[in-house]
């Protein structure tokens, strides 16, 4: 059996389902083949970087994750090696986490840690490391913003686009919270499915939110979760094309992927181009030593381009 | 590409929770350290159950994880990390009781270890200290103390993991079970520091201490150290900036610091509860059996 999709920008014919992705049938040839079968023992071209259980080349990866081993190489093929008695939400979670983005980073494209919305105006990025909110403020937002739809949640991947034009990609439509957060923003739990068996969170597809259509940039807001001591207030601020550009180098997923690859440069050059989409940024400083969800929500909303 | 030999390099700050091993961290960071001490930026190498470590070393969202998968893991990752760093000693603050993971190893691995300094605290005043800490009642401190499988950051909700905090699930047993899980049959050298000696006896217990972790310091060195780190001080130095190991829903991380609080703190109840638990460990570790 083979499944068609459209997710992470790319035709992709998959021998595992993954009803993460956008169904899509097509007769061109595959961006991308994921298929089951036995991964290499080590890699074929000369390996650049390890981590544990993880080699790197310039044009492969090889990674033994406790659900399966995954092998991708040159940017169009995608091999898992699935454990005994696992399930299969835990194999497909991995490799749209990790090997997807080794594939990503094979293509010269660049994923990074950011949901993002879009209305007619186009998008609204909020970037920031994991664990600083992004998806329950992305949530939040729709909820309470019904002109937005969801692009994309957790990962955006940055690429060339015709000419010098830089183009925002999303992975797919669904949405990422931990029990927490449907809890604060009163999701219940028949909406969502478990990312994987005996973790406390869940995805909620937003099929009808899916776009192909290339968007324009237009705000970034930085998320950041950092001690501000006695300071216990989310602040928002106004940020220069020079901090935002240094913050969004930094928010490339799998920085060991994008050295191992050698793909540094790229990563420069096309945040760069980026960078210089966004008509506006803003910094927003989450105090680590409160729940602040909410606050930021408002600050946000407050800081929205009319 | 052939992996480095591993040397021994990490020196572990053992302890069950409120023992002393912060103020040891900051009687450490004022040592080594040639400028004023600050609390937020201690000179040590963070803490075993850190996510950022872990994630450092794999390669992998370590909040996608479940905690069996992480223990099985941790063994080479401080192994690895051993490898990476080119200092000579690692100074790693860890609250998990020394146990083994489900491929039957030690989670706490023994070829990159020098040694271990373990701090122990008369349990009774364990409690009241862990109870403002994590913001609980005596009974709930009491309960935890008392549980053999008592843990920290460990958020298990009726639909999994929930693998929100910065730090991982750290399994301490009870408060027995702990400090006999890294006193007995450990396969490296565990100095044990009690919290009343380091209070009581400072010079002669830290000097100790700077001795068995080979820190070549002389007794000026480390008594400039023990004054920058006064309890007074660091409890000022909370109040001007606050400080970043506090746990979010306590008032103040430097409470009291002293011994014998809980003659105060406790009721006749609570202290017998403790005492019937604990009551062989504390006795071996000198601490006297109150009379209830």
């Amino acid at each position: 059996m083979q499944y068609y999709y459209w997710g992470f920008g790319l035709r992709i014919k998959s021998e595992m389902e993954l009803p993460e992705l956008t169904f899509f049938p097509f007769s061109e040839k595959p961006d991308l083949i994921i298929e089951y079968g036995l991964v290499p023992t080590s890699l074929i071209k000369l390996v650049t970087a390890e981590k544990i259980n993880t080699t790197v080349s310039a044009t492969e990866y090889l990674q033994d994750l406790p659900p399966a081993k995954y092998y991708a190489a040159n940017g169009n093929h995608i091999i898992i090696e699935p454990k005994a008695n696992v399930d299969t939400a835990s194999i497909r979670l991995f490799l749209l986490q990790n090997a997807m983005v080794a594939i990503l980073y094979q293509q010269n494209k660049i994923p990074i840690h950011a949901s993002a919305v879009y209305n007619n105006k186009g998008i609204t990025l909020f970037a920031g490391n994991r664990g600083t909110g992004k998806s329950t403020l992305t949530t939040s937002l729709l909820l309470n913003k019904r002109e937005y739809q969801l692009f994309s949640d957790d990962t955006c991947i940055v690429q060339q686009g015709a000419a010098r034009n830089i183009e925002l990609i999303p992975a797919y439509p669904a949405l990422h919270l931990w029990a927490t957060s449907m809890i604060d923003l009163s999701i219940a739990s028949d909406k969502a499915t478990a990312l994987r068996k005996g973790l406390a969170k869940f995805i909620i597809h937003r099929r009808d939110d899916f776009t192909k259509h290339v968007l324009p940039l237009n705000q970034i807001f930085f998320i950041e979760e950092a001690f501000t001591g006695n300071k216990q207030q989310a602040t928002a601020s106004v940020i220069n094309k020079h901090q935002s550009f240094q913050w969004l180098l930094m928010l490339c997923q799998h920085p060991f992927f994008l050295s191992a690859m050698k793909k540094k440069a790229i990563n420069f050059n096309l945040i760069n181009l980026l960078n210089e989409q966004a008509t506006q940024k803003i910094k927003i400083v989450r105090p680590s030593q409160i729940n602040s969800v909410k606050e930021i929500t408002k600050l946000v909303e407050f800081n929205l381009q009319k | 590409m052939t992996p480095i030999p591993t040397s021994k390099k990490i020196i572990w700050l053992a302890s069950y929770p409120k023992s002393g091993n912060t103020w040891f961290r900051t009687f450490l960071t004022a040592l080594l350290g040639n400028q004023d001490l600050d609390i937020n930026r201690m000179k040590t190498d963070g803490i075993f159950s850190s996510r950022a470590i872990f994630e450092y070393e794999t390669a992998v969202n370590s909040a996608l994880l479940l905690d069996k998968e992480i223990k099985n893991l941790m063994p080479q990752v401080f192994i690895n990390l051993t490898n990476t760093v080119k200092r000579e000693k690692l100074f790693i603050k860890i609250h998990d009781a020394y146990t083994y993971n489900s491929n039957g190893l030690p989670i706490v691995p023994e070829q990159p270890t020098i040694g271990a300094v373990y701090f122990i605290r008369n349990p009774l005043d364990v409690a009241g200290s862990f109870a403002n800490h994590s913001n609980i009642s005596l009974d709930k401190s009491i309960k935890i103390i008392n549980s053999a499988q008592g843990s920290l950051s460990n958020v298990l909700t009726n639909s999994g993991e929930l693998n929100i905090n910065r730090q991982f699930k750290q399994l301490m047993l009870s408060w027995s079970g702990h400090v006999l899980s890294w006193t007995t049959n450990v396969p490296f050298p565990v100095l044990v520091l009690r919290y009343e000696d380091m209070l009581a006896n400072s010079l002669p217990t830290f000097s100790k201490a700077a001795n068995f972790m080979g820190l070549g310091k002389d007794e000026s060195a480390i008594s400039e150290a023990l004054e920058k780190c006064k309890f007074e001080r660091l409890q000022e130095m909370e109040k001007q900036k606050g400080f970043n190991e506090k746990n979010k829903l306590s008032p103040v991380f430097f409470r009291q610091g002293k011994a014998e609080s809980w003659k105060t703190e406790l009721t006749t109840e609570q202290v017998k509860l403790i005492v019937k638990h604990h009551g062989r460990v504390m006795r071996h570790f000198g601490y006297t059996l109150p009379d209830v």
